[in-house]
């Protein structure tokens, strides 16, 4: 049986990239990713003794409980993800395809709004809460290395299998060859986890509190004359993501091969009766990453309560009593004020929707139940709250947050519409701003992704590379912030630090390991006879790499596109700390969320999450293949 | 084939790498203002001074999870090169005071502040208080009747609260400035000690620690939490949007839960805004013109009616009633240089209590 042909001998010179491309790549990557965290670096230099603050053992059982947050994380990943790619990539489950599809979101959506949702669905917080949003958060990582390692399994070897033990001998085959590709995934999951601490946090903000390593990384920075403490505590975060890599990047290398002429695509493995489990199996899997925090952010958009069962369940606990609950006074009689509050609610409303519509939009409250003043410094005019259009305000504003399901279709309907007009309306700005940031950042990354991504799959360089590629990526955002700060805040490059461009190269920086990794997968994959023969007929270095290699692996620079303008859309903690990136969308729904759940809120989340999908939609739509992030 | 194709690909694709990121260049602003005043009472402001001025304002604003690392850290670490931000408008005062130790505020007298209370004003004029907001309990109307409602710091460990209280984690923002003022006013040793009964009473599941006061305040209001300390804002804003919410000032009278020094009640914390203009600021003079229209009267006013329910530190400015006056509750009396001067201190030490 004819095997996979092994293509990537480093040493084969006619595959050797251009020395002097990888050297211009290099500096472009060494400005954009490696300088903000080696001018950081230069700190710890400065002061040695810094290193001591990694012994104390508050910091060392932050590491270990972070690291154990992370293997649950991971494993979580592997437990859905495992299953989840294979049975959406060679089965016979329903509507695999779309489930496929469906099956990367939840990677893209900000942990943080799966948590949102979450806490509210289950009276669950702390360790175990966490492990399990990340791990539902990260499991597309693990499916995606699945999915693609069932889809290499030659059809003849599975024929074989399934002819000598059914079904039970084809899994039993085929978890070995998956399983490494999967585990490689679920360290992914396990790097994901470990840097994360928005949501850790906001898991735990009741009951008893679950701090992580990355927490205390970011409260470092607080403390002046702290700043190499505050460096030096980013050093176990970045080792840790670098002894994750060590077994994917031994793995990839072990199995670089790519699918010759003679491998023939195995067809979907009939389920039989496991068909229907099987897809419930899945659809549970994209439901509980995608489509619940999804759901519920339409459904608040509508108008549906901010307060779900989860909250339900423990007030029910509080006022029935028990534990430490048991004197808690029972649910206190209807107040005036509480029975009130409905009449109260629409009377603020009104009044606050009457004063902005008729005075022009001032989000600055005019005063509460009473008429707003005209101050001098205000141009606005007192309201007439007999005028029609500010009945019509009135009228319109009394449905508002009211609609729930309970009020039909209909009144749900209109309160979406209204949410989404609203969102638009006060962050087009913000919006485009996002959009475009994440376009330009995504397009300076490819041509560097995809000439360092060649080197790393055909020099002999490749794992000191693929190493350096990973750094910015692995250090704490508020580091790789900070760093860019300091690196490019001087005279000669102040137009830059004034303006949108440094957000641009934050974004590239911060994200160029991501389609490094790929198109190094994708040209590891990629036959290299194929540029041998291009080399035999006169083709330099750099016409082999843009018009043979390139043109070879184009649905793996799609996939990298995707995946830094998706990773620059949702990205805060870097950007927050950089002037010109204050107006982006994500900005914009933090500090909204801050000041409780609304309709707003909720609708300016479901567009920035259709902000990060639209590239992968537009494609899916439009493109005759699908974007490649994995060889 | 033709082997000077790579070559102009070449020059083409470095063109493209250099247009991408100049395209978005555009012009210096004429003045950068960092606010941490919450964005949606503050940008409305900000647009009406551009339109008033004529002046092109680069706002950067904050976001809660990065209160104080975002602004301070970023004016520290801008200082040491090229000073870029001209004004900062900071929600509080202790962040203001340690910027003010580092050397890295300018000392100006703004006319419009001739009637601040000198008490906001600081002695040298680096720095100008104004409309102020008060630590208060936020509490759930429909969970806790009237008669039930907390008093005080120390209802904090009633075991009837247990598990249905909460404070923010005070690593950060008006928090922070709280713990630092109370290990000030009561000494380092009765705070470490209450800091630790409270992390202790987080491990035990019957305090929690959200992750800033909007979150206690969103905590409160949905009925997850009894009652949580806040501010005055975030209570306002919940207030306004209906949900069942009650404010106390905490630590007023004496009685059970009320913290106390020598035998009177402590009296709730209050923390001004106040406006700066930064060492070096790149626009001195517009930033001193944003700082004057800032420390206006009326703006005073506006942030009183506003959903932040800003308390006016001038008698005399109007508001409505809810708001209120400084003299209607008793105030903790703390000296903000000396918080100020230590908060970088604390903010190590309550890391190393509360980050475990």
């Amino acid at each position: 049986m004819p095997g996979p042909v092994r293509t990537s001998d480093p040493l084969r010179p006619a595959a050797q990239p251009s020395r002097a491309l990888v050297l211009v790549a290099l500096a472009v990557f060494g400005v954009l990713a490696l300088g903000p965290v080696a001018i950081m670096g230069q700190r710890i230099a400065a002061e040695p003794a810094a290193l001591e603050s990694l012994g104390d053992p508050r910091v060392i059982d932050l590491l270990v409980r972070t690291v154990l947050l992370g293997l649950g994380a991971a494993g979580i990943a592997l437990a859905i993800g495992l299953p989840f790619g294979f049975l959406v990539a060679r089965t016979n489950v329903f509507g695999a395809s779309a489930l496929r599809a469906l099956g990367i979101v939840p990677i893209l959506l900000p942990p943080i709004m799966l948590a949102m949702t979450w806490t509210m669905l289950l009276p669950l917080r702390g360790p175990w809460m966490c492990a399990f949003i990340l791990g539902v958060s990260s499991f597309p990582l693990v499916s995606l290395f699945a999915a693609r390692a069932a889809e290499r399994i030659d059809a003849r070897r599975e024929e074989a299998a399934l002819l000598t033990g059914g079904l039970r001998a084809v899994v039993r085959m085929e978890l070995p060859l998956v399983l490494r590709p999967a585990l490689g995934g679920a360290l992914l999951a396990f790097i994901v986890a470990i840097n994360e601490f928005a949501l850790p946090d906001y898991v735990s903000s009741v009951g008893k509190k679950f701090n992580v390593y990355a927490g205390e990384v970011f409260s470092s920075w607080q403390v002046d004359g702290n700043e190499a403490r505050a460096v030096v505590k980013a050093i176990p975060i970045v080792a840790l993501t670098l002894i994750a890599l060590v077994p994917i990047l031994v793995a990839r290398r072990g199995r670089s091969e790519t699918i010759d002429a003679s491998f023939q695509r195995p067809s979907p493995l009939r389920l039989g009766r496991w068909r229907l489990p099987a897809t419930l199996f899945c659809l549970a899997a994209v439901t509980v990453g995608a489509l619940l925090p999804l759901g519920r952010l339409a459904y608040e958009s509508g108008g549906g309560s901010r307060v779900f069962s989860g909250v339900s369940i423990r007030r029910m606990g509080w006022t029935q009593g028990g534990g430490a609950a048991q004197n808690m006074p029972t649910t206190a009689p209807p107040t005036a004020a509480a029975t009130s509050a409905d009449a109260r609610k629409e009377a603020v409303r009104a009044v606050q929707a009457a004063a902005r519509a008729a005075a022009g939009q001032d989000p600055i409250d005019p005063k509460a139940n009473t008429v707003a003043q005209a101050t001098p410094l205000q141009r606005r005019r007192s309201v007439d709250f007999n005028a029609p259009e500010v009945k019509a305000t009135e009228a319109a504003k009394k449905g508002d947050d009211v609609s729930d399901f309970g009020q039909g279709w209909p009144r749900f309907r209109e309160n979406l519409v209204k949410a989404f007009v609203r969102a638009l309306d006060l962050s087009r700005g913000s919006l485009i701003s996002s959009l475009l940031f994440a376009l330009i950042a995504a397009t300076i990354a490819l041509p560097i992704a995809l000439v360092l991504g060649h080197a790393v799959a055909r020099s002999r360089l490749g794992p000191l590379l693929t190493m350096l590629a990973i750094v910015p990526i692995a250090v704490p955002g508020t580091l790789f912030g900070i760093g860019t700060i300091v690196l490019w805040n001087h005279a000669a490059t102040a137009s830059i630090y004034d303006s949108g461009a440094l957000v641009v190269l934050l974004f590239a920086g911060r994200f160029l390991a991501v389609p490094i990794l790929i198109c190094a997968g994708a040209v590891r994959s990629y036959d290299a006879r194929l540029e041998e023969s291009a080399h035999l007929v006169g083709a330099g270095p750099i016409k082999r790499l843009f018009t043979v290699v390139a043109p070879g692996v184009w649905t793996s620079l799609v996939g990298s596109w995707i995946v830094v303008f998706a990773l620059s859309v949702r990205e805060l903690d870097a950007a927050v700390l950089v002037p010109a990136a204050n107006d982006t969308a994500m900005f914009r729904v933090f500090n909204a969320v801050h000041f409780g759940r609304d309709d707003f809120v909720s609708a300016l989340s479901l567009l920035v999450v259709f902000a990060i999908l639209l590239p992968g939609m537009l494609w899916s739509s439009f493109g005759r293949t699908r974007p490649r992030f994995l060889p | 084939m033709n082997l000077r194709t790579p070559a102009l690909l070449d020059l083409r694709l470095g063109a493209l790498l250099l247009a991408l990121p100049l395209a978005s260049c555009g012009d210096a602003p004429d003045l950068v203002v960092r606010v941490s005043l919450d964005q949606i009472f503050s940008e409305e402001l900000m647009k009406e001074f551009e339109a008033e001025t004529g002046l092109v304002v680069r706002a950067q604003y904050d976001i809660e999870q990065a209160k104080t690392v975002g602004h301070v850290r970023a004016i520290i670490e801008e200082s040491k090169s090229r000073p870029r931000t001209d004004v900062f408008w900071n929600n509080e005062i202790a962040q203001t005071i340690r910027l003010a130790e580092l050397g890295l505020l300018e000392a100006y007298d703004s006319p419009n502040a001739k009637d601040i209370p000198e008490l906001f004003r600081d002695p040298e004029r680096r720095w100008t208080g104004f409309g102020a907001r008060a630590r208060v309990l936020i509490v759930n109307t429909d969970m806790v009747p009237e008669g039930e409602t907390p008093n005080g710091t120390l209802d904090l460990f009633d075991p009837k609260w247990a598990g249905k209280c909460g404070i923010a984690l005070p690593l950060t923002g008006t928090t922070l400035t709280h713990a630092t003022a109370l290990y000030h006013v009561l000494g380092d040793e009765w705070a470490r000690d209450f800091m630790q009964k409270v992390v202790a009473a987080n491990g035990e599941g019957t305090v929690s620690l959200p992750n800033s006061n909007g979150q206690s305040m969103t905590l409160v209001a949905n009925g997850e939490l009894a009652w949580a300390w806040t501010d005055t804002d975030d209570f306002n804003v919940a207030r306004m949007d209906g949900h069942p919410v009650r404010r106390v000032y905490p630590d007023q009278r004496a009685g059970d839960g009320v913290l106390s020094r020598d035998g009177e009640p402590l009296g709730t914390l209050l923390i001004p805004n106040t406006v700066m203009l930064l060492k070096d600021a790149p626009n001195p003079e517009n930033a001193k013109r944003f700082i004057d229209w800032v420390l206006r009267r009326e703006i005073e006013e506006r942030l009183a009616f506003s959903r932040s329910a800003q308390i006016p530190v001038r008698d005399d400015v109007p508001r409505p009633d809810y708001v209120g006056k400084i003299g209607d509750f008793r105030v903790m009396q703390v000296d903000y240089a000396e918080v100020g001067k230590t908060i970088g201190a604390r903010t190590e030490e309550l890391t190393e209590t509360f980050n475990r």
